[in-house]
């Protein structure tokens, strides 16, 4: 770790102005972040931390009834609401306690890793998510490997979730740290079916379009029958190929339509 | 019986009970006063020639005290391999020189260049990044096939090849296997990788040096399933310290799998550092560090060939392997392809010719040496996995074929020179079948299938040799040190007792299981008797943990010493009780006058 200052601000306000120095970065959980500096891979001049600031922090309905989670809110707490089971069985599932109880919604979604689980969630639900600025719709955010449309010195404050008819996220699990190999969120709203998926392409997390169209028709497994991804542009390393993690999306998506019931 | 029960009771382990509350007391526990810290900075390519280096921006930053360089350890030994092998011409194997700090070449990713030692972890850390190192990238070569073409990149300059040795077991076996292979009935051949593994144990490596100017004693303090082995060979090969002048302790070690046997160059490093310095310096390993500076496992590539006649007995094994060094030899790396893997080979079954031949090559990577079982699951491996493949080549069932092929007759000399004393592997595969339930496996794989799902099938004999001993033999295979064990038991004044073993303990749980031992024999409760081990003030002499020796050898050293102190006290009980010491028996921790009510009892 090479030497860094450190603020902690208690209001997003001073949190934004403590940002806008250059060569400062947020910190939240710290859960990727913090291994990052350990490595010296990074060199941040400030880090301003996130977790001290109340508005960020925390879990409501809104008035339009959707989920909404504030940035620095830990997994565990979400993993604890019971408004979108899915979506707490997915904060259930990430990493182990340690990982559950400092890692936050905001420092998933704004690292966007190729393999984690909050940026299906997010795709899948057509979340929106709102920053110091301005809304984001989810269908814009993610914009490739570990890239969204966030500029720098933006906030992530809130992600919001509308909340629907049936969800279900099936992830096959990286053993060593629990991160999706393969992470399928399927849920299905009065508007028609998303299916957002993880850990698969090289472009980070993606909608398959077929599989929502199928299951818009008939929300069952056996929709997908026939339904199969290319292995070109998907992720190919030590734990599986680009074919594999293909064949593998299949399966899982036809596993969380199932579990979604 | 002593209260706990004795020998194998299962009982609570001592050990954990500062384990689990957090008060054990590893290496990197231990901070002294004055102490400075190192960092090495490693080489991030896998071969290259060292041009120049320049710490003049680095040895000019905050809290650095001074970096070390190749240059300053051109007077001091190479770090010594303990293992000669005669290769099969009679040769000895080539063996390289091992510097502390990379002079001239750098030989795998990994091999450190320099070493800044400062005020704080981070200020040395922070100073290495400032070394500028002009490195001439080489070719490398990591394939141990390519590394043995001609014109093969060189790994040392100085040898003739990358080929460390070129070793036959049993040398004079080799015509007659090659004639049995050849009128054999049925050849099975099987090609097959045993790939390298990184040991990875919990705690990463740690070294301490200090120095005492007053007395010129050195004292190491490192992670080490084996301090008295890293006395010797750093002692006596690399930086000239005599016995008497050097302590190495051990403390509490956080797993070993073979990887802490093994002198390293860390260890020299802080050792000769905290005399340069006349201060104490330490080194911490990171985990990213463990990967590329720990000796690793395996990385064996093996052809092998099983013959059998019409009848489907086995009349021949051969086998060829190239066994990866890495770029230097470690500590027993030349022994684990050869002697540890070769006696093997015979498996649970008698074969009567059977052939191994082994090149051990250089290559451009982490050093290889013993990791868990070191070369004889290696063995295992290969018979097992091509007596599976003639199985299935032969259309007959895979236990059936070894059973066909078991030794049933004891003692049973194999062709690779060693003797089974006992054995009954047809009552240990009846036994298996039963609690296998191998009749209903058939009748689990239809239900399985018609569920989707597929059932396998596998079973695997094994036999090892433990207990890596005795000296003379071991000697004779080419061991530059005994492979003895010692231990001291000493009574005390309350009647408790002090065992001072050369075993050492790093998640074995000796403390518990030897204390039982010395208890039964005496018949006094095992809280009575208590294990030292892992300091070379304390235990005079010893050679560690390695090879499932510790009970074998060095438990039997203290059945040694344990049974002159019986002796002794029982010389001792005749004396109180104005008896012959032919009349006295001792029970339950009392000696007693036979045919008398007269007894005195332990440590009264
Ligand atoms: C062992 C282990 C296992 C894991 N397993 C999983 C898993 O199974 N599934 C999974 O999905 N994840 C997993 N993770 C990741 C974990 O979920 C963390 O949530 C994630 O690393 C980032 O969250 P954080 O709060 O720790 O962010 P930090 O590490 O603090 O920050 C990450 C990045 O986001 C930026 N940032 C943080 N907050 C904001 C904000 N509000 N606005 C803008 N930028 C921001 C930071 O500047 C930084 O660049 C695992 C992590 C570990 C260490």
């Amino acid at each position: 770790m090479y030497a860094f200052e450190l603020e902690r601000p208690s209001t997003l306000a001073d949190a934004v102005a403590a940002l806008s120095g250059g060569e400062a970065q947020p910190l939240s959980g710290g859960q990727t972040l913090i291994p990052t500096l350990k490595q010296r891979l990074a060199s941040p001049g400030k880090l301003v931390s996130l977790t001290g600031i109340k508005e960020l922090r925390g879990i409501r309905l809104d008035d339009a009834g959707q989920l909404a989670v504030g940035a620095a809110t830990p997994h565990v707490q979400v993993a604890a609401q019971d408004h979108y089971p899915a979506l707490a069985h997915l904060a259930a599932n990430i990493g182990d306690p340690a990982v559950r109880n400092r890692g936050t919604i905001g420092g998933s979604l704004a690292n966007n890793d190729p393999s984690a689980c909050y940026p299906a969630a997010a795709l899948g639900s057509g979340a929106t998510i709102v920053t110091n600025t301005r809304e984001i719709k989810a269908d814009d955010y993610f914009t490739g490997l570990f890239d969204t449309a966030l500029e720098e010195g933006e906030i992530i404050t809130e992600v919001r979730f509308p909340v629907p008819r049936r969800a279900a996220y099936a992830k096959f699990e990286q053993p060593a740290s629990r991160f999706a190999l393969v992470g399928v969120f399927v849920a299905q709203y009065a508007q028609g079916v998303r299916v957002a998926v993880t850990g698969a392409s090289e472009g980070g997390v993606f909608r398959w379009a077929e599989a929502e169209k199928a299951l818009a028709a008939d929300f069952s497994a056996d929709a997908l029958s026939g339904l199969a991804l290319d292995g070109a542009g998907m992720i190919a390393d030590l734990h599986g190929s680009g074919a594999y993690r293909a064949h593998l999306t299949g399966v899982m998506t036809r596993r969380a339509v199932a579990a979604a019931g | 019986m002593p209260a706990d029960g004795g020998i194998g009771a299962a009982t609570k382990r001592r050990e954990d009970v500062r384990f689990l509350t957090g008060t054990g007391n590893y290496t990197d526990d231990i901070n002294m006063r004055g102490q400075a810290y190192v960092h090495f900075l490693r080489s991030d390519v896998a071969h290259g020639r060292i041009k120049g280096i320049d710490t003049a921006e680095a040895a000019a930053m905050p809290g650095v005290i001074r970096i070390f360089t190749g240059a300053d350890f051109e007077g001091v030994g190479s770090i010594p391999c303990g293992w000669q092998v005669t290769d099969r011409h009679g040769q000895p194997m080539q063996e390289p020189a091992h510097p502390v700090l990379a002079q001239g070449k750098v030989r795998h990713v990994g091999d450190p260049i320099a070493a800044v030692v400062a005020e704080s972890r981070a200020e040395a850390r922070d100073a290495a990044e400032a070394i500028a190192v002009d490195i001439e990238e080489l070719p490398a070569v990591v394939d141990m096939k390519a590394a043995l073409d001609d014109g093969a990149p060189k790994v040392h300059d100085d040898l003739t090849s990358n080929l460390c040795y070129d070793w036959g077991f049993v040398e004079d076996n080799r015509e007659a296997v090659d004639a049995a292979i050849k009128g054999a009935a049925h050849v099975t051949t099987l090609e097959l990788v045993n790939q390298r593994l990184v040991a990875n144990a919990m705690e990463p490596r740690v070294a301490l040096g200090d120095y005492n100017r007053a007395s010129d004693d050195s004292t190491l303090y490192t992670t080490s399933q084996n301090p008295h082995v890293i006395r010797l060979l750093m002692g006596a090969f690399v930086l000239g310290i005599p016995e008497h002048k050097l302590r190495v302790v051990s403390p509490d070690v956080g797993g070993g799998f073979g990887s802490k046997i093994f002198h390293y160059a860390e260890e020299a490093f802080v050792t000769f550092a905290a005399k340069a310095l006349n201060r104490p310096v330490k080194w911490t390993a990171s985990r990213s560090e463990a990967f590329i500076s720990d000796a690793q496992g395996r990385d064996h590539v093996t052809k092998i060939e099983l013959a059998l006649d019409a009848d489907n007995n086995f009349v021949a094994i051969r086998t060829a392997t190239l066994a990866n060094m890495g770029a230097y030899l470690s500590t027993f790396a030349p022994s684990v392809p050869t002697y540890l893997h070769g006696t093997l080979m015979a498996g649970n079954y008698k074969t009567p010719n059977i052939y191994v031949n082994v090149k051990a090559v250089f290559t451009n990577t982490v050093p290889v040496d013993a990791y868990r079982g070191a070369g004889r699951p290696e063995a295992s491996f290969q018979i097992e996995r091509v007596i599976d493949k003639a199985a299935r080549e032969l259309g007959v069932d895979p236990i059936a074929l070894r059973r066909q092929n078991f030794v049933t007759e004891f003692p049973y000399a194999t062709p690779v020179a060693v003797e089974y004393d006992t054995g009954d592997y047809v009552a240990t595969m009846d036994k298996l079948e039963e609690i296998a339930d191998i009749k209903g496996f058939a009748a689990r794989r239809a239900a399985s299938e018609k569920r989707g799902m597929l059932r396998g099938f596998g079973v695997n004999c094994y036999i090892e040799a433990c207990g890596i001993a005795p000296s003379a033999l071991v000697g004779q295979l080419g061991a530059r040190a005994g492979l003895y064990e010692s231990a001291t038991v000493r009574v005390n004044a309350t009647g408790g007792i002090t065992v001072m073993t050369g075993s050492h303990s790093h998640g074995q749980g000796h403390e518990t299981s030897f204390a039982q031992v010395v208890a039964e024999m005496i018949g006094i409760d095992a809280n009575m008797v208590e294990i030292v081990h892992g300091d070379t003030a304390k235990v005079p002499m010893g050679m560690g943990t390695y090879g499932s020796r510790s009970l074998a050898v060095g438990g039997s050293a203290m059945v040694r010493a344990t049974e002159k102190i019986i002796n002794k006290a029982r010389k001792i009980a005749a004396h109180l009780m104005e008896a012959s010491e032919a009349d006295i028996e001792l029970k339950d921790g009392k000696f007693s006058v036979a045919g008398t009510d007269k007894s005195v009892a332990w440590g009264t």
